[in-house]
């Protein structure tokens, strides 16, 4: 129905307006289609085969808690210790992050302060996360302050090269540790764990039991929030300060609603012996519902997709304007189609399609300016910078959008080509 | 009848600058935005933070092992930086503007009223204020026989009494009126009495505090653990050289020691603001792109309408119409359309302002900011408008007549 050679010897009469068309098009798609990808990367699922069964609960701890208070966003080191040794629920770790200070002179340089995650055994369990080689340490270690940890496989390949570094011991503030595992990559994306610090921050190279880091007081990372009026310094361990974070595994929905079940009682209990305040409550989060609720994705790169969204119907305004300066000009054109018997829509058509051709030619050229863009992101001194990667799916979304737009912007245009009068050709003042 | 025909004609001769006066509408919404996001970010990552940050080097080291001798180590490790040339002063703090740790308070005028600020606490050992490059504005510095440690007093758990604050905590506490004297709290401990009140010593804005100018000094050595930061002062800028000549001091002090910044503040603020830098130049672009873009609307909109009013001009110029006259008329109509576009564009950008302001909590929009990009959307479009303007006002009369 669509006459393919009129349509380009139409954009070739006006290859300046075209171009112009093109190029409006193309900038718009770039801007939109780059910033709705970040955001959209941004707000992923962390751990999509794992985010479904993980959990995280919060209790309102405080004694002086009041009514409409939100709970702390973390546990008291005893709240998470009874929920770890309670029976209720699948795996669960409790965990907190610090920095620790490897000495590695058989490399001739320096210790190496890294950051480090101090948990209990099942943290590995309860997250998938892949080992290279080893294991987790056990429980037995957990409870004996056992001097074990598990590394990362950048550290092990810093360390020890190819070889694994399991079975030999590091020394970590001066103190032998033995690697019990090495860990394959990992990055969850945003590190939903612990968003203090950044979001978008790499998981940490050393893992360690709770225990054993505090025996050596090893430096801690994150917020250490005290209520009642407890300075920072003291006790953590026996104060009400809140500064663990604990994850739980429930397999399906009833061990969900089982495990709220359990810290309501949980809570009551601790209501009865006086510790939490007579309006305490608990709050079990899912994985995404925590992440979105912690809102990870920062409000810059949600301003930035709506404004270059913004951006994207200003070109599209402005390619629906040019393309009516093109119908507009070519009236006469039309006009001698009508009086040649074409009908109404198969101008309109013809108007429309040739605007699909821009479209589709501003969607190709933008998939090369939205690898640009991407590159120039990547460059960027930003934590989630190298998560952004054109992937096929972006390049054929950039191309939709480019003849979503077009057809947009040629509305018009093809209606107001479609109402061309026959009689306009006969008029020599046209 | 007819009047449906008229009212046809008429909606089809403006359909064209309607659109073009919606695209400067949308465009001049955006970057309004854009501007004032743009401005803001600038203006706080070039605060000033009242510190000489040319001549103020901040170095924090880390000690593996918490030694014994740490008051040793701590007096050598202040004696390598002095016997640096061009050091004039250096002493142990808590804290320093970007440095990686912050310790905040709330500051009361009075014991147990509500009403409090989230300020910043600064403890530093002898010269403190000197070396910070502080300028002390009512009030006197710290004496040298004011400064405390923080290990002696731990006893009886009040160190110092004596504290200078900011102008700005100033105001706050006691409305403008002389703080010289007064007392403040901080958090449940006082009162400590008022000597000084320095001009500035603000750092980034970070959770906690509002105002980020607020911030009490006391004349305390921190205590000597395993991490420290020291702050020294040169006497003149400090050089890239001398800058590397403190560091290796200190590393070379001590085999183990990791230093975990050692830079002048000036640099130290730059890197902390790095990436407000560079999302502020993606956004800047952006804003340019928009720019152009309704800028070539309008360039099109004028090339085309000159194009089909070819045969008019020429009879207008065969008629004695002066050149002046033709393109002022392109003037004027670009005229009226970008200022009916900017302003429909300035209530835009308010309601949008509204709605990011409502969702995304970001800054408002202000007046110098609209009347600046207002200015520059007419001036854009006047410039759209130059080149076909002044290519109708030149054509030759017969040229335009007989083109028709």
């Amino acid at each position: 129905m669509v006459d393919f050679i009129g349509i380009l010897a139409s954009l070739r009469r006006d290859i300046g307006l075209a171009l112009e068309i093109v190029v409006t098009l193309v900038l718009g798609l770039i801007a939109a289609v780059s910033t709705y990808a970040l955001m959209h990367i941004l707000s992923a699922d962390p751990l999509p085969a794992r985010s479904s069964v993980l959990y995280v609960p919060q209790m309102e701890s405080r004694r002086t808690a009041t009514e409409g208070n939100h709970a702390p966003e973390q546990l008291t080191f005893t709240d998470a210790e009874n929920l770890l040794y309670a029976a209720a629920g699948g795996a669960r770790a409790m965990m907190v992050g610090g920095t620790v200070t490897i000495e590695r002179s058989q490399l001739g340089l320096p210790p190496l302060p890294t950051s480090a995650r101090y948990t209990t055994f099942q943290f590995f369990q309860l997250f998938g996360i892949p080992f290279l080689g080893g294991e987790a340490w056990s429980d037995a270690d957990d409870r004996a302050r056992g001097r074990v940890v598990v590394i990362s496989k950048w550290l092990n390949e810093h360390l020890f090269g190819k070889q694994s570094g399991v079975g030999r011991t590091i020394l970590i503030h001066g103190e032998p540790f033995r690697i019990t595992g090495v860990l394959n990559d990992w990055r969850p994306a945003p590190r939903f764990y612990d968003l203090s610090g950044g979001a978008f921050k790499y998981a940490e190279d050393v893992y360690l039991p709770i225990s054993t880091a505090r025996d050596l007081k090893l430096s801690l990372q994150g917020s250490v929030d005290c209520w009642n009026g407890e300075p920072t310094t003291v006790d953590l361990e026996s104060s009400e300060c809140t500064w663990i974070q604990f994850w739980v595994e429930l397999s399906n929905q009833l061990e969900a609603e089982n495990y709220t079940d359990f810290l309501d009682n949980y809570v009551a209990e601790q209501q009865q012996t006086g510790r939490f305040s007579p309006v305490a409550t608990a709050k079990l989060y899912t994985l995404m519902d925590w992440v979105r609720h912690k809102r990870v994705v920062p409000n810059e790169v949600r301003v930035q997709a709506i404004v270059a969204l913004v951006f994207l119907v200003v070109c599209v305004v402005n390619a629906a304007s040019l393309l009516l300066v093109k119908v507009t000009a070519n009236g006469r054109t039309y006009a001698i189609r009508r009086a040649l018997g074409a009908t109404r829509s198969e101008l309109s058509a013809q108007c429309i399609a040739e605007a699909m051709v821009l479209g589709a030619l501003g969607g190709v050229l933008a998939i090369g300016g939205v690898q640009f863009s991407f590159w120039i992101i990547r460059r960027q001194p930003w934590q989630y910078a190298a998560l952004v990667e054109l992937t096929p799916g972006w390049a054929l979304f950039t191309l939709a959008i480019g003849v979503i737009s077009a057809i947009a912007a040629s509305l018009l245009p093809a209606y107001r080509a479609c109402r061309t009068r026959a009689s306009i050709a006969l008029n020599a003042e046209y | 009848m007819m009047r449906r025909d008229h009212l046809r004609a008429l909606t089809r001769r403006n359909i064209l600058p309607m659109l073009v006066l919606l695209e400067v509408a949308l465009a001049c919404t955006v970057v309004i935005n854009t501007a004032a996001m743009i401005a803001a970010r600038y203006r706080v990552s070039n605060a000033p933070t009242g510190l000489d940050e040319r001549r103020t080097l901040a170095v924090h080291v880390i000690d593996v092992d918490s030694s014994e001798n740490a008051l040793v180590d701590l007096q050598a490790d202040l004696d390598a930086i002095m016997s640096v040339g061009g050091v004039d002063a250096a002493t142990l703090i808590n804290q320093v503007p970007f440095g990686y740790t912050s310790t905040t308070s709330t500051i009361r005028a009075e014991a147990n009223t509500e009403e409090g600020y989230g300020a910043r606490i600064f403890l530093g050992g002898a010269d403190v204020i000197r070396t910070l490059g502080l300028r002390v504005l009512e009030g006197r510095d710290f004496d040298p026989n004011m400064y405390r440690e923080i290990e002696t007093g731990a006893s009886d758990g009040k160190i110092a009494s004596e504290v200078l604050i900011t102008h700005a905590l100033s105001s706050k506490l006691y409305l403008g009126s002389d703080s010289i004297g007064r007392a403040v709290y901080i958090g449940e401990d006082g009162p400590y009495r008022i000597i000084g009140v320095v001009e500035q010593l603000s750092g980034p804005t970070i959770s906690g505090l509002n105002d980020p100018n607020l911030a009490v000094l006391l004349p305390i050595r921190p205590p000597a653990e395993s991490r420290r930061t020291y702050v020294a002062r040169t006497s003149h800028e400090a050089t890239p050289g001398m800058v590397a000549r403190i560091c290796q001091s200190l590393s070379a002090l001590k085999p183990g020691r990791t230093i975990a910044y050692c830079s002048t503040i000036e640099n130290m603020k730059e890197k902390f603001y790095e990436r407000d830098r560079s999302a502020n130049l993606l956004l800047l672009s952006a804003t340019a792109l928009i720019a152009l873009v309704s800028f070539m609307g309008t360039h099109a909109l004028v090339r085309f309408s000159v194009q089909r009013r070819t045969a008019e001009i020429g009879i207008r110029r065969a008629l004695g119409a002066t050149k002046g006259q033709i393109s002022a008329m392109y003037w004027f109509d670009s005229l009226k359309l970008s200022v009916g576009g900017v302003a429909l564009g300035i209530v835009g950008a308010a309601m949008f302002n509204a709605y990011l302001r409502e969702h995304f909590a970001t800054v408002s929009i202000d007046f110098s900011t609209t009347l600046i990009v207002a200015i520059t959307f007419v001036l854009l479009c006047q410039l759209a408008t130059f080149v076909p303007a002044y290519r109708a006002a030149t054509a030759h009369p017969s040229d335009a007549i007989r083109r028709g």
